[in-house]
């Protein structure tokens, strides 16, 4: 078979059902507090202080041992905790970077001395991470990237330019790509490394870049340059093309990558009633179920090869591709549905959610790698 | 050595004999009305279609164990009613009735099949189109009375007279049968009858999803080699990305089947098997209309082989609820259960 992949149905233990209604108490009180417009942000909706009460029960870094300040439970029990986060569209920003990429790398292949420093911090929900890959002229094409780490006395200096650098203007610490050995000429995927930068560190400014929303999540950061110590290096010097492509099945495969609209069909469903007249809504509406049951099985499938220590690429960008379709075609159809305007005005939680989903789903497509993108890394695995 | 473990072994073995056995000559012959029963009778002999019975003493594979089973039929367009089978002698152990040697030919009941059963226990009605009417011993059907489900079996030679040979798109022998007067051999009250419609769906479903990567892996090989303007068509990204966009519908549809065999061996019949057939029956006409975008003129002719998958697929499609019958069925379904219930039964 030229692309034999692997979506295998898998089941989540039944110890994750008491998890399960423990995360979801908490969260139906915590909502109470959210309009619309807030619930449509989702997982890019930044709140220290709900990540700082996640931190305490003990839902960031679960799976990481104890000595770093995790619960070591599975990665099961950790999905089940972002699924009922998304499904209400909780502002989990501050921490979701962390919990979800940076977290794990840095226990994959930090220093002991860095696992100590930021590990708990985040498991507390107080160390909030962006990543620093993009630049104004290395967007998909991101091995072209040209800012630089050059190996100083005392440690590293950086020079250059990142850009849609998710709310680095409210985070501590950027992992940033930077080349540190061959220029392009070489072989542009040698020679770039990561290293964990502090924010706060002089020499780094931090321009927010107003959307379409009105508001700025994305951020142009200029490093002049900046003085990194010896250890902001993260694992292998010139080894960092591969230590982030190795994060993209985690990043691709999750319930973020399906469930950022799905706030809107319950609270469409409230709206309609038990019955509609039109069967053309009970289609769209069973569609959009069928699609969300077939994407939570490929990401559980997916979660569970991760588990088991194997990195399913092709899988992921097909549940990436297929889920941000889902996620994207969701605010409009919704939208038409219910006869609802998408409109900023307090009270109307349905109404709120769409006037910002509408709004920003373009970027669902975007953000982790574009479509192209994914169908380039599809057809590659097919043997095109 | 345990189920899975045969399950995985017969896969494996009607992998095999299909691989050797069917190609673009055989299925034309039975296409033309050729076909002999040769090669049912080495399906007979390895005993595959009999693993879904149950009884006192075996509990029979479930729809997970033969999941595989249906996709390889599906993907080598299998020119024999082996699925058909399968499901019927499970319906039959199931109502503990005599399962006859043979062929057995299962009516869809979404396909245009309203059949009573009247007050003297006589069939009236008619069925549009049954597969494999012509091959069979016996056909399984479900009637109704008032608002009670039977499901009958009927000797094919009672009917044997009434069939009206037809030509589906699958091409497969089809026949319209007037049921109307036929006292069935046999007829047992069904409490439930959707699963007979379900388990059709998802049997068509995994065949889908089967034949859909026989025509993604077709596709992919004609890309490889077929060069315009200097080079394969394959590298033209306009290509790969419809290639791409392709093997996600396939992939979803085997999640999708895969997903209902577990709701039906949980005795969960309508959300799995509606999960299953949308999106086999999206799959089906995406992929069959990209498979032959890539081929060109040459896909459309009656010498290329890729039409006995796509007619399949578009046959398939229709039969046991197309995305739209199966999609409305959800819909109804999250509706009437309501907004509370929708996201505790996704993650149930």
């Amino acid at each position: 078979m030229s692309a034999a992949y692997r979506f295998t149905p898998f089941e989540l233990p039944p110890e994750t059902v008491a998890l399960r209604a423990e995360v979801r108490a908490f969260v139906q009180e915590e909502a109470k507090q959210w309009n619309g417009w807030q619930i449509g942000h989702s997982w890019t909706g930044f709140d220290r202080e709900l990540s700082r009460k996640l931190g305490e029960r003990g839902w960031i870094g679960m799976t990481w041992p104890k000595q770093y300040g995790g619960h070591e439970r599975s990665a099961l029990e950790r999905y089940v905790v972002l699924e009922e986060l998304l499904a209400a569209g909780a502002p989990v920003g501050a921490h979701w970077v962390a919990d979800r990429q940076s977290g794990p790398l840095i226990m994959r292949l930090g220093t002991e001395a860095q696992k100590a420093k930021y590990l708990p911090a985040i498991c507390r929900g107080e160390a909030a991470f962006c990543i620093g890959l993009s630049e104004p002229d290395a967007g998909s094409d991101l091995a072209s990237l040209r800012s630089k780490a050059e190996r100083v006395d005392g440690g590293w200096l950086l020079n250059g330019r990142k850009v849609w650098t998710t709310y680095a203007q409210d985070c501590d610490v950027m992992i940033g790509l930077f080349r540190t050995g061959f220029s392009e000429e070489h072989g542009k995927h040698k020679g770039l490394s990561q290293f964990l930068i502090d924010l706060k560190t002089p020499g780094i400014e931090i321009n927010p870049i107003k959307d379409l929303t009105g508001e700025s999540h994305f951020n142009e950061i200029v490093f002049d340059n900046v003085m990194l110590a010896e250890d902001a290096l993260m694992g292998v010097e010139n080894g960092g093309w591969a230590q982030a492509n190795a994060e993209l099945a985690f990043e691709r495969s999750g319930p973020d990558r399906y469930l950022s609209s799905f706030p809107l069909l319950p609270l469409a469903l409230a709206k309609l009633g038990e019955s509609v007249d039109d069967p053309s809504i009970a289609r769209d509406i069973g569609a959009m179920v069928a699609e969300l049951t077939v994407l939570r099985q490929m990401s559980l499938s997916i979660q569970n090869q991760l588990e088991n220590g194997e990195t399913p690429l092709q899988e992921a960008a097909i549940t990436k591709l297929l889920g941000t379709g889902l996620e994207q075609r969701m605010p409009g159809l919704i939208a038409d549905i219910v006869e609802a305007q998408p409109l900023r005005r307090a009270g109307d939680t349905l109404s709120e959610a769409l006037a910002y989903l509408i709004q920003v789903e373009p970027s669902f497509s975007l953000r982790g790698g574009t479509n192209e993108i994914m169908k380039m890394i599809i057809a590659r695995g097919m043997g095109l | 050595m345990n189920e899975m473990n045969i399950a995985e072994l017969l896969a494996d073995q009607l992998e095999k004999l299909l691989s050797a056995r069917v190609n673009a000559e055989s299925l034309a012959i039975l296409e033309a009305g050729g076909a002999d029963l040769s090669l049912w009778q080495e399906i007979e002999e390895m005993g595959v279609a009999d693993v879904m019975r149950t009884g006192d003493d075996d509990a029979g594979l479930g729809w997970q164990d033969c999941a595989e089973l249906f996709r390889v039929l599906g993907r080598h367009a299998a020119p024999l009613p082996l699925a058909e089978t399968l499901f019927a002698r499970r319906l039959m152990s199931q109502a503990n009735l005599g399962i006859p040697e043979g062929p057995l030919a299962l009516i869809d009941p979404s396909a245009n099949a309203d059949i009573q059963l009247d007050g003297s226990g006589c069939l009236q009605g008619e069925a549009a189109m049954v597969s494999w009417a012509s091959w069979a011993t016996q056909l399984l059907g479900l009637a109704r009375r008032g608002d009670e489900a039977f499901l009958f079996s009927v000797a094919a030679s009672d009917v044997a007279a009434r069939l009206e040979q037809c030509d589906s798109l699958g091409r497969a022998p089809t026949s319209a049968v007037d049921f109307s007067g036929i006292t069935p051999l046999a007829v047992v009250a069904m409490s439930d009858a959707s699963q007979i419609r379900s388990g059709l769906a998802v049997m068509r479903a995994l065949m889908i999803s089967g034949a859909c990567d026989k025509v993604v892996e077709l596709a992919v090989d004609y890309a490889n080699t077929r060069k315009q303007f200097g080079k394969p068509i394959g590298k033209f990204q306009a290509l790969q990305h419809q290639l791409a966009e392709a093997s996600c519908r396939a992939a979803a549809a085997e999640m999708a089947g895969k997903y209902a065999c577990r709701e039906l061996d949980n005795n969960q019949f309508l959300a799995g098997a509606a999960v299953a057939k949308y999106t086999a029956s999206v799959a089906a006409k995406e992929v069959s209309r990209i498979g032959h975008q890539v081929f060109g003129a040459i896909g459309i002719t009656d010498e290329h082989e890729l039409h006995y998958y796509t007619r399949r697929l578009w046959q398939w499609r229709a039969e046991a609820g197309n995305e739209r019958y199966w999609s409305e069925q959800l819909g109804n379904k999250v509706l009437a259960a309501g907004s509370e219930q929708l996201w505790s039964s996704l993650t149930a």
